[in-house]
């Protein structure tokens, strides 16, 4: 029901645009042409597109920045350039195994300075791991599973959906708006209801969605995909009671339910791709440097 | 001369892979001992966490084991065993018992780096200064400020696609065409 109200409207775009479009010249053969404010009305088309779904790629990398700035303010980077750049050339070539393996599109990986248990991501390519879950990995295909969900979540626009039915588009309109006041006040509401949107988690369906991409954009990389549900066996196996995991399982369904979903999925799928290649030296030796 | 090299090696890589046939590993959740690598197989065994097993090869997403208390051998799905010695304390939830199995692993390479701050357990939504790593919480994501520092810093750290591919290389890693789930 939902989803016919949405074409709907993208097909009520779709026909506006083009009746601009034929008004424009009618209008233009009467020399009437200056009493129509096109560029009013074709801004109305472009709002009418946010509110549908569609939101170009500067601006969800701009919004991304700014969520990304919001996360950074609640927990910083850890300060070591080997960590990061480790994360980030890992991080990109899992990326180049997606639809946006292109360098328009900025993908930037953190590793947060937190004992926290978790990962994040944000609009346009930013992804963050946090320290206190890259020290409970045991290996490189671990981390590129984990990386890997993180990275599902940004190619599906999961943040952006969410965004767009919590603020139900209305933010999304004044992107758009020429005035830069506006688009200030947008981008502040938006990401505001993007760090609300962190402290709540996204729907269950999001998250067994990111979990079954990031497998197979694993397995593309050459990683053993079958890591991603060691590291969901660990995350299971720790004391539920522990503080560090409260925000993870507040904001994610049961991982025992991911686990069964995920392996559900794979089985007998991704077999054929579970050698390991082990490239695990760099990895521990990172691993270490966030230890000390 | 070379041959003899290549026999030692052979010797030696054989070696490796019967001490790695016979790593030593334990049931991490409750799980299914099949006498096939497939859920099709029958269940000759059900193992709880905790449990001492011999870990054999690997296929695919399951993993032969033999458990150590009676000799049996069969099938378990990878993600349910793990390499090492039964650790030391099984912490078990009475409402859970797959939960806890690791705890002790977990904690122990978390103080080992003094992520378990100074008193242990501390809150995670204890926002005056801990000696110590602190926690993050969700009243603290909404009460966030937006840091552009941090966000200049973050681009700075990323790489451009060349240098992922040599990453790649690095550890010769490669591309494999794999459908979507
Ligand atoms: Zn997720």
């Amino acid at each position: 029901m939902k989803r016919a109200a949405g074409s709907a409207l993208a097909t009520c775009a779709g026909l506006l645009a083009a009746a601009i479009a034929g008004n424009a010249v009618a209008f233009d053969l009467k020399g009437l042409t200056d009493k129509l404010d096109l560029d009013k009305l074709s801004e109305g088309v472009e709002k009418l597109q946010y509110a549908t779904g569609k939101v170009p790629r500067t601006k969800e990398i701009e919004l991304g920045e700014e969520l990304s700035a919001g996360l950074l303010g609640a927990v910083k980077l850890v300060g070591d350039t080997q960590v990061q750049t480790y994360v980030n050339q890992l991080g990109r070539w899992l990326a180049e195994q997606t639809s946006r393996n292109q360098k328009k599109w900025p993908w930037r990986f953190g590793v947060l300075d937190t004992r926290t248990v978790n990962a994040f991501a944000a609009p346009g390519g930013h992804v963050f791991i946090t320290r206190g879950l890259f020290v409970l990995l045991e290996s490189e295909a671990e981390l590129a599973g984990v990386l890997a969900h993180e990275i599902g979540h940004v190619l599906e626009k999961h943040h952006l959906q969410a965004l767009q039915k919590s603020t139900r588009g209305e933010v999304f309109k004044d992107l758009m708006v020429k005035s830069s006041e506006k688009n200030r006040e947008a981008i502040e509401k938006l990401t505001g209801a993007g760090m609300a949107l962190y402290a709540r988690g996204l729907e269950r369906e999001d998250e067994y969605a990111a979990d079954r991409l990031g497998v197979v954009i694993a397995a593309r990389a050459g990683y053993d995909p079958f890591a991603l549900l060691n590291v969901l066996t660990t995350i299971d196996s720790l004391d539920p009671h522990d503080p560090d995991l409260a925000l993870m399982f507040s904001t994610h369904p049961p991982t025992r339910e991911r686990l069964a979903q995920l392996d559900r999925a794979m089985e007998g799928k991704l077999d054929g791709y579970a050698a390991q290649s082990a490239p695990d030296a760099r990895f521990l030796q990172i691993r270490n440097r966030l230890l000390q | 001369m070379l041959k003899r090299q290549t026999s030692t090696v052979a010797a030696l890589l054989l070696l490796i892979g019967v001490v790695l046939a016979a790593a030593p590993g334990f049931v991490v959740r409750n799980s299914e001992l099949r006498n096939q690598p497939s859920f099709s197989g029958q269940v000759a065994q059900r193992l709880s966490p905790g449990t001492a097993v011999k870990l054999l090869e690997r296929r695919g997403g399951w993993r032969r084991v033999e458990v150590k208390a009676n000799s049996r051998r069969g099938w378990v799905r990878n993600y349910q065993v793990r390499a090492g010695q039964v650790p030391s304390s099984v912490v078990s939830d009475s409402r859970d018992e797959n939960r806890g199995v690791l705890s002790d692993l977990a904690s122990l390479s978390r103080s080992a780096s003094g992520l378990l701050g100074s008193s242990g357990n501390t809150s995670t939504s204890q926002t005056t200064a801990t000696i110590g790593i602190r926690g993050l919480s969700a009243e603290e994501l909404k009460a966030a400020r937006p840091d552009q520092q941090q966000l200049n810093q973050l681009k700075r750290y990323g790489a451009t696609p060349e240098a992922g591919r040599a990453f790649a290389k690095a550890a010769n890693l490669k591309r494999r065409k794999v459908n979507a789930l």
